[in-house]
């Protein structure tokens, strides 16, 4: 999976990597047992300092995302996708709160808001998913 | 272990404070950035650090030494790639290398070799002849080819197009071995180097530091929160951690070191979309630099 970074993203490029790789998993483009790139690779890949690719991966490790097995790299680990799917409810609220913001900004009513969420939900069927 | 330490350094031109009482630290093994508008003082605190210039007032301590005016001791163990041309013009660029080659006992002359290919640098062309970017890859072989412990690079990527950008970033990462502990501190003014390549930054604007720190800290120590609600005077006056206040046709923009409860103040105050945007590292900076200056 290719990684992307955009330095003039508010977001630290280190939480970058880390969002990326997540979502990945999610998505199912990245599954259980498949090979990160090593520090340094990611590091020259993206053309960033090797401290932060360190960082992306430790935070990973530590939301039990990727695994080190020793002298064999990293991996995306079994549970991987428990910790991503967190991480998805996550993203999908925050959208769904600005989604929010800005219908009150508009002088949307809640019966209204909700009227357009169900209208949504029809169009795209999405009761048979 | 700090590679890097000062106190209180301080430079004057005449009347000019061009670098005013820097204290900094910078950690052996990491990438230290120096970022700001020209004539903040950028070239003069790398020099100063280097033995290049004479500090009227403070110390500096690089690699545990107390730097003192061109000390050949430090100057062993440091490569240095200035934004002027100080590498003799008259010489070959071979000729050039050959003479630094006797003033660094870890001199790498296969490394050396290496990187003159990669660079395609024209060995036999006098050095006043060489173009801007063979000049700069030059200047950073003859850096790097000492094996430095500390590598200063004062405006690395200026002058380079995007091609040699990258690539001279892409050399740095893979000389930032972790385990030689080596250190670098590079100025620029663009702020996506300092982002990509630093560690920690600070903020220099005309001979002070006004901002110093980890990266990311950096970019959370001021944050923009936005809304379009009408809030009274009195009460956006008191907004928590407030540093500046901003009001354009779109809504009012809120700059604070609070944004948690900015957020939640303003949310109270009538402002119920109140929102926290995340600013780039160069929005950041220019919160510091232009605030307080009169626009």
């Amino acid at each position: 999976m290719e990684l992307r970074i955009d330095a003039n993203d508010g977001t630290p490029i280190y939480l970058q990597i880390v969002d990326q790789i997540k979502r990945g998993v999610a998505v199912g483009r990245m599954k259980p047992e498949d090979p990160l790139p090593s520090v340094r690779q990611l590091a020259l890949n993206l053309t960033i300092n090797p401290n932060t690719v360190a960082r992306a991966y430790l935070e990973l490790e530590h939301d039990g995302v990727i695994y080190k097995r020793q002298g064999q790299g990293t991996f995306i680990s079994a549970q991987a996708l428990d910790a991503s799917k967190r991480e998805r409810n996550r993203i999908v609220g925050a959208l769904f709160e600005k989604a929010i913001v800005e219908a009150v900004n508009f002088g949307m009513s809640a019966a209204e808001i909700d009227e357009t969420y169900r209208l949504m939900v029809r169009r795209y069927k999405l009761e048979k998913l | 272990m700090n590679a890097i330490e000062t106190h209180e350094l301080t430079r004057t031109f005449g009347k000019t404070r061009a670098v005013d009482a820097v204290s900094i630290e910078v950690a052996q093994g990491t990438v230290f950035g120096l970022l700001g508008p020209n004539g903040a003082g950028k070239s003069t605190l790398l020099k100063l650090l280097i033995g290049h210039l004479r500090a009227t007032s403070g110390t500096a301590s690089v690699l545990g030494r107390r730097v003192t005016l061109g000390d050949p001791e430090l100057w062993q163990h440091v490569g240095y790639v200035s934004q002027g041309r100080y590498l003799p013009g008259w010489m070959s660029a071979c000729e050039c290398l050959d003479f630094t080659s006797r003033l660094k006992p870890k001199w790498d002359a296969a490394k050396v070799s290496r990187m003159v290919d990669r660079f395609e640098i024209p060995l036999g062309a006098r050095v006043r002849e060489l173009s801007r970017g063979h000049y700069v890859r030059l200047q950073i072989v003859v850096a790097l080819g000492g094996n430095p412990e500390l590598i200063v690079l004062d405006e690395p990527t200026s002058g380079l197009d995007p091609v040699g950008r990258r690539e001279l970033m892409t050399l740095l990462i893979e000389e930032l071995d972790p385990s030689a502990g080596r250190t670098i501190v590079f100025s620029s003014h663009l702020v996506e180097d300092i982002e990509r390549m630093a560690d920690c930054a600070a903020f220099l604007d005309r001979g002070c530091i006004v901002a110093c720190g980890p990266v990311d800290k950096l970019k959370g120590s001021r944050s923009r929160v936005e809304f379009t609600e009408p809030v009274a005077e009195a009460d956006l006056a008191a907004v928590p951690g407030l540093i500046t206040l901003r009001h354009a046709a779109g809504g009012t923009t809120a700059v604070t070191s609070d944004a948690e409860s900015a957020v939640q103040y303003l949310r109270s105050r009538g402002a119920a979309n109140a929102a926290v945007v995340s600013p780039s590292l160069e929005q950041v900076f220019f919160d510091y630099v232009n605030h307080g200056r009169p626009q």
